[in-house]
């Protein structure tokens, strides 16, 4: 059955005309929370609610950014955790997942599972415990414990996500560098990683946005003031800011951004990562 | 897991230099870090839970008190209700995640002209964190002063979604799904982009339509990573407690109270660790059983 | 990617690295030194104030480094946070703050999980013991009797209300109320507005309504026994005001939504209490005159006649009843320093620093003396001591009151949004399910 002209036209315009409604769905709420920000405090609850302020004005950015300490601490914090805990989850990954690729031992099967069904377990269950080992070793409120329990928290994903992309590259690749006489780590680094860069960049990407976004762990060992991460610092704004929704947004905004710039950079690699199975199991 | 059937070219044995005695332990070197840190941050404090499931906390000290954590959750009516609200919750979304994730990942399949943008602005409710989007979707269905609620108003008689029990729920639900779309899209896209293309052209000049090309030939296909997704999203579901617990806090008299938002309640706001600890032990396995049930699935239909 | 941008990626990400690792370490240096002599945990933002109770605990502070020359750092923590923080690090024997600001409707948490130190000889034996009201000393008094907290100031709660919506004044009784409703209903008013879910609701709004209709919340052991009558018709009154839309449906929400309609002069009253002061600001009169003036908004609006005080709502015959509550100070288990956090209530405990605290709090002094001072003459301050003074009634004693309080307020949502259910076998099951959950 060929399709005419016609129906290719119908076709285009169609398929167009409902991924622009996704688009629209999915930027909505964040477009409203986007202009909600620049509304000035008595624009802010109106009845009925008017989508654009009448008024653009910045005071609501002016109140997080110099009366808070979202951009100070928090955002640095978070900044920290984050890329600190991805580099770190996405390293040991590396080196796990080149080993369940491409080396058969005893019990790699069943060691891969247990690792993914690590997943299962859920996010509150550690906690009480996680909190517990922080006080006792005083590693409560710092960054290096932050990072750590975000590293065991990743590792199952990314280890998977790596091990797909380390089993469709050639281990032929590997073995002329090692004939010629690298070792092992060194064929690894020279070899596999270039050619396997999309997905690391996944996993990365990956643990990045999850360990930014991340919410009930920092709440509950994070206490200090200039420990905590924006989240964190989001959620305590609740109290002091009550009707001042475009400050919430602002905040909302402001602790995106940088995720959203970090993802516009790297959209490429982790397109094609996924799109080339990465994550096909 | 099931492997990708291009793999079957690329060799996976051990190179050759590998093999002599010593770097026997290549692996073990390799995957050392990771042991070490998945057993101290992750299953340590997994087992201590579990411990915890069996004791109970006063001024700091542990009081062994055996199964009656256990006990008194299943003789408390509002776990089981918060079990049959995380089973609607886990349903709705995963029915709808699923759909709609399936049907965004045909649509970019079709690679129109601006597939691409298209695609980064898909994205943008994954980058956005659980509190922020409660935030956000609470913001849109304020009573008074939210835009959503404003439109709906003609059509809901002027009752407020997010005061009202059901409607929380559907709230919580679409913000869910929004959140999880993303992510599923891309790698139902990933997984329909293997599917042959000289295949489905062949289906469509002999005369098969669109629908039937879809159902007999790529979903066939990509069912392994459906069943996939389908795991991690029940897991996801069954787990989330950040976005509703921002959105709603167990939404109107418990409403949109699911298990994991539960299990925060009795852990955190009553002090309950180990009852908490209880409800962590019951999830887990709900979430162990309902992944062997889907594996089940997967290797049924491998094997007939 | 080619040889020379995944260099440079390589590069940019051992730049990144190391930034990592300085901030790893600069970070953890900031927070290590600023541990200092006594950490306080409290809701208030004391580093930028911006409520009047954030600017007293700043001012108080800063008082009290001039004045004894120790050092006394405040951890924010937000309300829904602080007291599962300070639980969770008593119980693992964690990070536990010298001192903790706590509210009265929590001390039955603190006490059912052990939190809390002992504070009986402290208090009984300290010079200002004599000085505070019984009824604030019974608000930090546990069943067992031993006080685990000293009281700061003293609550109440009563009715806000602007007085051209309501030209008779607030209703007296709930069949008045009706009646009034249905007039502002007809000009597209509500009538009242207040916390309609959550346990905050049991503890105020619905607090003086069950004790006016004779309803009880438990037995003299702690269990429940809010299956009965006089709850029904609480419910049933509720429900009406709820089908009538006499008060906003965002009341049944979370969070503070609900204060909007009273703000707006869309509701004619606020069914809430002393607490609220701080946080009424801005207020639009019916009349569209704005009160802009922080934590003076609401004064003003009195002052200039648009806004009025009243007693909490009662059914008929019955007497109006206000918990008594207390905000007070509490020194955990497990506190590093407990002479320091002690030097510094009895610096709380000296009257013009207690009178601030009212003040700043809009709630009554725990302390007779700081009472006595001229700033509680006014209009304001002799509605709360009155209503204090008259209408006060402990808060239900329940074993495991949050849970319990939790377990109510859920069933009352529950009744009011599905109005077919019958509420005596709701409330039943949830009342039985309360008491065999116990431990």
């Amino acid at each position: 059955m060929v399709r005419s002209a016609r129906q290719k036209l119908f076709d285009t315009i169609s398929v167009n005309g409902l991924l622009v409604m996704v688009c629209v769905v999915s930027l909505f709420p964040v477009a409203y929370a986007l202009t909600t920000s620049f509304k000035p405090q008595f624009e802010v609850l109106t009845r009925p609610p008017m989508f654009f302020p009448q008024q653009w004005t910045v005071e609501g950015y002016e109140e997080v950014i110099f009366n808070t300490d979202l951009i100070r601490y928090h955002l640095v914090n978070t900044f920290v955790n984050a890329f600190g805990g991805s580099v770190l989850t996405v390293a040991i990954a590396v080196l796990a997942s080149y080993a369940f690729s491409r080396y058969r031992f005893r019990g790699s099967k069943v060691l891969q599972l247990l690792i993914l069904g690590l997943i299962m377990i859920p996010s509150l269950t550690n906690l009480v415990p996680l909190y517990r080992m922080a006080s006792e070793l005083g590693l409560l409120n710092t960054n290096v414990w932050m990072i750590s329990v975000y590293i065991a928290g990743g590792l199952p994903w990314s280890i998977w996500v790596l091990k797909a992309f380390f089993d469709s590259i050639p281990a032929e690749l590997e073995e002329a560098a090692q004939i010629d006489g690298c070792s092992v780590l060194m064929s690894l680094w020279y070899v596999v990683v270039p050619l396997s860069a999309p997905g690391m960049v996944t996993a990365f990407l990956m643990e990045f946005v999850f360990n930014w976004n991340e919410f009930l762990v920092a709440v509950t060992m994070l206490t200090k003031n200039t420990a905590k991460t924006a989240t964190v610092g989001l959620w305590s704004f609740q109290a002091s800011f009550e009707t001042a929704f475009h400050v919430w947004m602002a905040a909302c905004i402001l602790i995106m951004l940088p995720v959203i710039v970090a993802f516009l950079i790297v959209r490429r690699s982790f397109f094609q990562a996924i799109l080339q199975g990465a994550l096909k199991g | 897991m099931v492997t990708q059937p291009a793999r079957s070219a690329v060799r996976t044995t051990t190179p050759a230099v590998a093999r002599s005695r010593f770097n026997r332990f290549v692996p073990l070197w390799m995957l050392l870090p990771t042991l070490l840190i998945l057993l101290a941050l992750q299953l340590y404090p997994a087992l201590y839970s579990v411990y915890l499931s069996f004791n109970r906390i006063q001024a700091g000290n542990l009081i062994w008190v055996g199964t009656r954590n256990y006990e008194r959750l299943f003789r408390d009516a509002r776990f089981i209700e918060s079990l049959g609200t995380s089973v609607v919750f886990v349903g709705c979304y995963l029915v709808l995640t699923l759909s709609i994730g399936m049907l965004i990942a045909v649509l970019l399949n079709q690679r129109v002209k601006l597939t691409s943008l298209y695609m980064v602005l898909l994205f943008i409710p994954w980058v956005v964190s659980d509190v922020v989007a409660g935030t956000m979707w609470r913001w849109l269905f304020q009573q008074d002063y939210g835009i959503i609620q404003q439109w709906l108003n003609p059509f809901t008689n002027n009752v407020s979604l997010y005061a009202n029990p059901t409607g929380s729920m559907i709230i919580v639900i679409l913000a869910s799904v929004w959140r999880a779309l993303p992510f599923t899209s891309l790698v139902f896209l990933g997984a329909l982009q293997t599917v042959p293309r000289e295949v489905l052209e062949s289906a469509a000049m002999d005369g098969a339509s669109r629908i039937t090309s879809f159902s007999r030939i790529s979903f066939p296909l990509i069912r392994p990573t459906f069943i996939v997704v389908t795991i991690f999203t029940t897991i996801g579901g069954l787990n989330a407690v950040g976005l509703i617990l921002t959105l709603t806090g167990g939404g109107p008299g418990g409403a949109t109270q699911t298990s994991g938002v539960y299990l925060y309640k009795i852990g955190w706001q009553f002090g309950d660790f180990g009852q908490g600890a209880a409800i962590s032990v019951v999830l887990f396995l709900i979430n162990l059983v309902a992944t062997l049930f889907y594996l089940q699935f997967q290797r049924e239909r491998t094997m007939g | 990617m080619n040889k020379t941008s995944f260099s440079l990626f390589r590069l940019t990400v051992v730049v990144l690295c190391i930034f990592t690792l300085a901030g790893v370490s600069g970070l953890q240096r900031t927070s290590a030194l600023a541990e200092k002599p006594i950490t306080l945990w409290t809701k208030l933002n004391a580093a930028s104030p911006q409520t009047s109770q954030d600017q007293w605990l700043a001012d108080t502070l800063k008082a009290y480094t001039k004045d004894t020359g120790n050092e006394a750092t405040n951890v924010v923590l937000p309300y829904d946070q602080i007291n599962s923080k300070i639980n969770l690090a008593v119980q693992s024997k964690g990070d536990v703050p010298d001192l903790a600001m706590i509210d009265g409707q929590y001390l039955a948490f603190f006490v059912h999980n052990g939190t809390l130190m002992d504070l009986t000889d402290f208090v009984k034996s300290a010079p200002w013991f004599k000085d505070l009201t019984p009824s604030s000393i019974a608000a930090c008094t546990a069943p067992d009797g031993k006080i685990m907290c000293v009281p700061g100031v003293q609550t109440a709660s009563f009715v806000y209300y602007w007085k051209s919506m309501y030209p008779n004044g607030f209703p007296a009784t709930t069949d008045d109320l009706l009646k009034e409703a249905a007039r502002l209903k007809k000009e597209g008013k509500y009538a009242v507005t207040f916390k309609g879910s959550e346990n905050f609701s049991l503890e105020v709004c619905y607090f003086s309504l069950m004790h006016s209709a004779g309803a009880a919340f438990n037995d003299e052991n702690g269990k429940a026994a809010w299956a009965n009558p006089g709850t029904v018709k609480v419910i049933e009154f509720v429900r009406t005001l709820f089908k009538e839309k006499y008060a906003p449906e965002v009341a049944l929400a979370t969070g503070f939504d609900y204060e909007n309609a009273f703000k707006n002069a869309d509701a004619g009253a606020l069914l809430a209490g002393s607490w609220s002061y701080a946080f009424l600001n801005p207020l639009t009169a019916p009349d569209g005159t704005k009160f802009d003036n922080g934590p003076d908004s609401v004064s003003n609006a009195a002052k200039a006649g648009k806004l009025g005080y009243a007693p909490p709502l009662v059914f008929p015959g019955g007497k109006p009843a206000s918990q008594a509550n207390i905000t007070g100070w509490a020194i955990p288990v497990g506190s590093q320093n407990v002479e320091g956090a002690k030097a510094f209530i009895n610096y709380l405990m000296q009257t013009k620093v207690d009178a601030a605290f009212g003040v700043g709090f809009g709630a009554m002094p725990a302390m007779l003396s700081a009472r006595a001072e001229d700033v509680f003459k006014g209009d304001y301050w002799k509605t709360v001591a009155e209503i204090q003074e008259k209408y006060s009634v402990p808060l239900p004693f329940l074993v495991d009151y949050d849970k319990g309080m939790l377990a109510l307020a859920d069933t009352f949502t529950k009744l009011v949004s599905q109005p077919n259910l019958d509420p005596m076998k709701e409330l039943q099951a949830a009342q039985d399910n309360y008491n065999n959950s116990l431990e």
